[in-house]
């Protein structure tokens, strides 16, 4: 049974700036913002893969590469078994979802909540929308007719889930769905994906920045810095016993009730444009080594874990 | 806090949306006389280019003037160059018409329809190219960019006179003539708009979903792109007016027979200057006052949709 | 003798729809030294609170009560009076770095602005050179590796969490009596944020200011704070040591707030499921009468829904509920 989701050397770049005619004309050299950069991920049906990073590290585009928002600069994508061509895409949307982090601004304003949640579908269908309304927890009756700015932020983001389900897709990347809302929203709105997820038998690529919320939600997590997967793994282990220098780092610098005292790594976080050579880590990592500085380490199995860190091999 | 008031005030459904909005543009005394004059101008080319209409379709031209203190083109030398009076409330011009009457059957032609024409056409023809524009991005993006730069290089009244000049325009040839290079700045403001609009995940959302093309252009990108333009489109009304106005009064666009606004204040100065100062001023004011009252709106509903209105 | 004491304080707005009722009754003593965690949801008030205490309310604000520091009300202070106090008595920290600062003037400019202000105030003599030693010196004690280049910089060449930063050397140079800090980290990654929080310890450990920290985020409340303030529909719910009241919430709403807190520490022995509080928090148009906490609460009892109970004083924690007296 193929994973759903497979990347190999995927890789994504983005104009740093735009070049206007003139800039062409006087041959001025275009600089890339590697957002993501030669990144294998799987993930297998019905599990939920937690894609931890920090700003720039790239998971949003990483998550909209996996929905087909945005095409690839180079490597392959295969989904369900299949490599996904131009021509494949229309046949990959039909069975993914992706729900956004500004609750807000992923719904259009002008429209009501049943017309936003047939948007998937082409045109109204009272009973899906129906559905979709009572398994997110809406009443249809209430709300079907309200506008966006009508409701609460809690409610917004239901909405949007509904929008995601009612086509019963396969795989659903949720980018960041609750760090605009409440922290008493939170756990209701997690709650909610975990029991579609049981019950509507999908599999989420769930990106995040916060471990908290990675942690619970998530079987197997990756890490992402600076565009590459620096380390991946059951959550439990990886979170237990962090193998990558910067994971380690990080796990110290969240504010966790009970320790009084964050340990966080030095430095900025690193432009993707001009990525330090070798590892993307060395300027901050605490263990660095003169291999550090010039070779990019590979992402090896160790274990039952995936880490791409000199530390770990020769 | 004030996104909590806003929702309450948006639910109530349209006739209580227009009445918020009202009670909104109210809060401030400029906005009020602005909204006032926009009114009653308004309200009046309605009243009056419909009477016309019927007058034109039934051949009774007396309908056309049914509200107006007398006959615009009844002409009485006896009484020429006559001051204001409780007759002739605004004075009478060399033909001994009454002043006040010529204006107000003019108005309807002379400001409402250039205005309205123009601005509407400026509108969907900017949304149609600036839209696409910005959403398609790319060479369409650039082309267009570069055209639009060479229309505002030069001042839009300019342009409309050459054009008019041009086509030796009539009434109507003048408010082609505009239509031709009033877009400009519309499909600015809806690249724009459309830039904006285009980052937000909806649209994002719509393209994974597979919303029509159609569908995205009307539901997704115009009708969210469109309320800086429609406080923007008020101001223009004013400008529309006025450059009309201006045209008329050096001559280009005009109606052999009608009575224009511009023309009026033109032969006023030509003619009647400072002696007979009636028959200039007046039509000068009331061309200044409907600009100034679509300014003093226009200036009111940017600062609310810019939100910068204070409660 | 408190530093900073807030008596009765009742914030409301004018809007188009009649007068919004957000802070009330407002009683809060804050000493030297102390960080206080002030910690609610959107639509609690909490930024009210901050902008009450800086004087930075908008214009359609209306405040009652006593805010006193030094013995001056600083709600009673003209805008003109106000100014001695900006700066040197209370200094405000915004979330958004990138509104923080002048954007057409250098760090150096601004720092040594603050240089001026703090000399002023002491009653020092401006001297140039004095203050740039001090931007400097402030720089450092931030960590930043190149304080003169930093000064020549213009704040859009500088990421957020270096803004913060900046930010926070001019607290450094200031030495206000009392910081507010409005979800400073909210806009910084994880690891930045790290960083900032553990140089706002070490600066009120050097400074003995006292920090309010306003945040939504109860873990970083934690981490931060020796005393946490839990407020709710604009009113306060829950006052008292953090340790305590995170071990041993009293209100009923604190309760649920740390019950679905997404925090590692108590995934400790595995997962365990987050619980929510159900429904939503109120809207300021449209208050529930009574306990404000009331609809959504598991305790609820008659007396809740039609009476609102006073702050009351239970040992060494402070508790708005019906459950201990009222």
């Amino acid at each position: 049974m193929p994973p759903i989701v497979k990347t190999v050397n995927l890789r994504k770049y983005y104009l740093a700036y735009k070049m206007g005619l003139l800039d062409r004309l006087f041959g001025k050299k275009p600089a890339w913002v590697r957002a993501v950069d030669n990144v294998n991920i799987e993930i297998e049906e019905g599990e939920t893969l937690g894609l931890i990073g920090e700003s720039g590290s790239g998971k949003t585009t990483l998550g909209k590469l996996l929905v087909t928002l945005e095409r690839p600069d180079g490597g392959e994508y295969y989904f369900m078994g299949e490599k996904v061509t131009e021509d494949k895409i229309p046949w990959v949307r039909q069975q993914v979802a992706m729900v956004f982090q500004n609750p807000y601004s992923s719904l259009n304003p002008r429209l009501t909540v049943k017309e936003i949640i047939s948007e998937p579908l082409g045109h109204f269908d009272e009973d899906r929308v129906r559905e979709a309304m009572e398994m997110v927890g809406l009443n249809y009756r209430e709300h079907s007719n309200k506008r966006p700015r009508e409701l609460s932020g809690g409610q917004v983001q239901r909405v949007a889930v509904a929008r995601a389900i009612v086509k019963r897709p396969r795989f659903i990347v949720l980018d960041e769905p609750t760090s605009a809302l409440d922290a008493s929203l939170q756990a209701q709105v997690l709650n909610l994906l975990m029991d579609l997820k049981e019950q509507l038998g999908l599999t989420y690529l769930f990106i995040t920045h916060n471990i908290a919320i990675a942690y619970y939600i998530s079987d197997r997590v990756a890490i992402m810095y600076a565009g590459k997967i620096v380390e991946m793994g059951n959550v439990d282990e990886v979170f237990k016993k962090p193998m990558h220098p910067y994971t380690q780092l990080l796990m110290k610098s969240v504010p966790t009730i009970g320790r009084k005292e964050l340990e966080p790594p030095t430095g900025e976080v690193p432009s993707l444009v001009n990525p330090p050579p070798g590892c993307r880590f060395h300027p901050r990592c605490p263990y660095i080594m003169s291999v550090c500085k010039e070779k990019e380490p590979p992402l090896i199995n160790v274990n039952n874990r995936q880490v791409a860190c000199w530390l770990y091999q020769q | 806090m004030t996104e909590q008031v806003t929702e309450k005030r948006r639910a109530g459904g349209l006739a209580a949306g227009i009445w918020s909005w009202i009670k909104l543009i109210s809060r401030d005394p400029a906005g009020l006389v602005g909204l006032i004059i926009v009114a009653a101008f308004v309200i009046w080319s309605i009243i009056q280019g419909v009477l016309e209409l019927l007058a034109t379709y039934l051949r009774y031209p007396r309908l056309g003037w049914v509200l107006l203190p007398g006959n615009p083109f009844a002409q009485n030398l006896a009484a020429a160059f006559q001051p204001p009076s409780w007759m002739h409330l605004m004075g009478t011009n060399y033909m001994g018409q009454d002043i006040l009457a010529r204006i107000l059957y003019s108005i309807p032609y002379s400001a409402a329809y250039p205005a309205f024409l123009v601005v509407l056409s400026a509108i969907l023809i900017g949304a149609a190219l600036g839209i696409s524009a910005g959403y398609l991005g790319g060479w369409w993006d650039e082309i267009l960019m570069r055209i639009t730069d060479a229309f505002l290089s030069v001042p839009a009244i300019i342009l409309a006179i050459v054009v008019s000049v041009l086509l030796k325009a009539s009434f109507i040839g003048m408010i082609y003539s505009f239509i031709i290079v009033w877009w400009p700045i519309y499909a600015r403001l809806f690249r724009a708009e459309t830039l904006r609009v285009k980052a937000m995940d909806y649209i994002a959302a719509a393209q994974l979903y597979g919303v029509s093309p159609i569908k995205l252009f009307f539901k997704y990108l115009f009708i969210n792109a469109i309320d800086p333009i429609i406080a923007y489109a008020m101001l223009d009304f004013g400008n529309v007016i006025l450059a009309a106005s201006i045209l008329n009064f050096i001559g280009v666009g005009l109606q052999p027979g009608l009575p224009i606004l511009g023309e009026m204040a033109s032969d006023g100065v030509s003619w009647g200057f400072p002696k007979y100062w009636w028959w200039a001023i007046f039509p000068s004011i009331v061309i200044l006052i409907i600009a100034l009252g679509f300014v003093l709106l226009g200036d009111r509903l940017q600062d609310i949709i810019g939100g910068r209105a204070v409660y | 003798m408190a530093l900073l004491s807030i008596k009765d304080l009742f914030v409301g707005y004018r809007t188009i729809m009649g007068t919004l009722h957000v802070l009330d009754d407002v009683n809060l003593e804050i000493n030297k030294g102390e960080i206080v965690g002030i910690v609610g949801e959107s639509g609690s008030g909490k930024s009210t609170l901050g902008q009450a205490i800086a004087r930075v309310l908008p214009g359609n604000a209306i405040a009652s009560g006593s805010i006193m520091v030094d013995g001056v009300n600083l709600l009673e202070l003209s805008e003109k009076e106000m100014e001695n106090y900006r700066g040197t008595t209370v200094f405000m920290i915004l979330q958004n770095p990138f509104t923080s600062l002048n954007p057409v003037k250098t760090v150096g400019y601004q720092l040594m602005e603050a240089a001026r202000i703090r000399m002023e105030r002491s009653g020092e003599k401006y001297s140039e050179d004095r203050a740039y030693e001090m931007a400097i010196q402030a720089l450092k004690d931030l960590r930043f590796p190149d304080p003169e280049i930093i000064m020549l910089r213009y704040p859009h060449q500088l990421s957020g969490g270096q803004i913060q930063r900046v930010v926070l050397a001019m607290s450094l140079i200031l030495r206000p009596k009392i910081l507010i800090a409005d979800e400073p980290t909210s806009a910084l990654d994880v690891t930045i944020q790290a960083q900032v929080i553990n140089l706002f310890k070490q600066l009120s450990k050097e400074m003995e200011t006292a920090i309010l920290f306003i945040t939504h985020d109860i873990s970083l409340a934690y981490v931060i704070s020796t005393r946490l303030v839990v407020l709710y529909a604009g009113r306060i719910m829950e006052d008292g040591d953090i340790e305590s009241v995170i071990r041993e919430p009293m209100h009923p709403y604190t309760q649920g707030l740390i019950a679905g807190v997404p925090d590692l520490s108590k995934f400790v022995s595995g997962k365990i499921k987050l619980q929510s509080i159900p429904g939503n928090p109120p809207s300021f148009l449209d208050l529930p009468s009574g306990c404000k906490f009331h609809p959504r609460c598991p305790y609820v009892k008659d007396i809740c829904k039609v009476q609102e109970p006073k702050l009351t004083r239970v040992n060494n924690r402070i508790v708005r509920c019906w459950l201990y007296g009222g």
